[in-house]
């Protein structure tokens, strides 16, 4: 197997955002055993390493390929869009929106029924990361880099969120 | 990650947290995001007749870094005027800061902020934003 195949190239997938997780999930088994370590034990040094690359770049590969965000912004590289890390976004709306939405997570803690106000706030962030989601499996789809761009941002900022809203919940309701 | 004094300070106690009625005349707002980390930043400055900056507040949600750099910037652009506050780079921040180069773009975050508040005045009061805008003649 050659070492510069696309991440969808080594799971066999075509290179589209909406994929299907338990294929991801049976083809990632199956190559993990096929390149395992241990089958190569008696092989050749260099086969060996080659063995040890390959595992490396399948475990890259699934990492990339199961998380939405990572999976948004690889394909936007595939597509000769690099998004530099330290580029800034000024779309007021959209941050107003997110401004508000961490308000009301900061808030959720005085209010009279934390589990009710925390449960709809994340369904709400969930809803909105769906929608953002669709928009960059369709805009990917149809050839609009510079939309599907700026929903992968859209994207970074919900996930966020998404990953407060969980830290609160075990944070009120955890162990 | 290690955090020098100085964010530490700052995102322990920041300055000037809060808001300002982004409807006021003399207020300019500039909402900037990380997309990167998923900060938001809310900056806003409280401007003179003579475009002094009298007040300035911020809101961020974010880590340290994005905080201590904001904060930070409320501190320096009081007493300036807007045309000094947008002269205000990053490198700046970073550098007070002391900021690792994977928080550098923290203190991007803050100058965009700035700028964008600096423009929202300027907007508010017709002035032309940029070279080759073209000038606004509505409010005085």
């Amino acid at each position: 197997m050659a070492t510069n195949l696309t991440h969808f190239e080594i799971f066999g997938l075509e290179p589209a955002f909406e994929l299907d997780r338990s294929a991801l999930a049976v083809r990632y088994r199956e190559l993990q055993r096929e390149f395992h370590p241990d089958k190569y034990a008696s092989k050749s040094e260099r086969e060996q390493l080659l063995a040890i690359s390959m595992a490396a770049q399948i475990n890259e590969a699934h990492t990339v390929l199961r998380d939405p965000v990572q999976r948004a912004a690889y394909l936007l590289k595939l597509a000769g869009v690099e998004v530099p890390p330290e580029q800034t976004t000024a779309d007021t709306q959209f941050l107003m929106q997110q401004m508000l939405l961490r308000e009301r997570l900061e808030e959720v803690r005085e209010e009279p029924n934390p589990t009710a106000a925390l449960e709809e706030l994340a369904e709400e962030v969930d809803g909105l990361c769906r929608g953002e989601q669709r928009r960059f499996a369709e805009t990917y789809a149809a050839g609009k880099l510079s939309e599907a761009e700026d929903s992968l941002r859209k994207q970074q900022f919900l996930v966020k969120l998404q990953s407060q809203v969980e830290e609160l919940e075990a944070d009120l309701f955890g162990d | 990650m290690a955090y020098s004094d100085k964010v530490i300070d700052h995102y322990e106690h920041p300055r000037n947290v809060g808001r300002m009625d982004d409807k006021s005349d003399n207020v300019g707002t500039g909402m900037v995001g990380a997309p990167a980390c998923g900060d938001v930043m809310r900056l806003q400055i409280q401007v003179s007749d003579e475009g002094v900056i009298e007040d300035a507040k911020f809101k961020t949600y974010g880590c340290g870094s994005a905080i201590a750099s904001s904060s930070l910037l409320t501190e320096w652009v009081k007493g300036k005027t807007i045309d000094e506050a947008e002269q205000i780079k990053n490198t700046a921040i970073a550098e007070e800061l002391a900021l690792p180069p994977v928080k550098i773009h923290c203190s991007v975050l803050a100058e965009d902020a700035i700028k964008a508040a600096v423009r929202n005045i300027r907007e508010k009061r017709g002035e032309s934003v940029e070279a080759g805008d073209t000038q606004e003649s509505a409010a005085g």
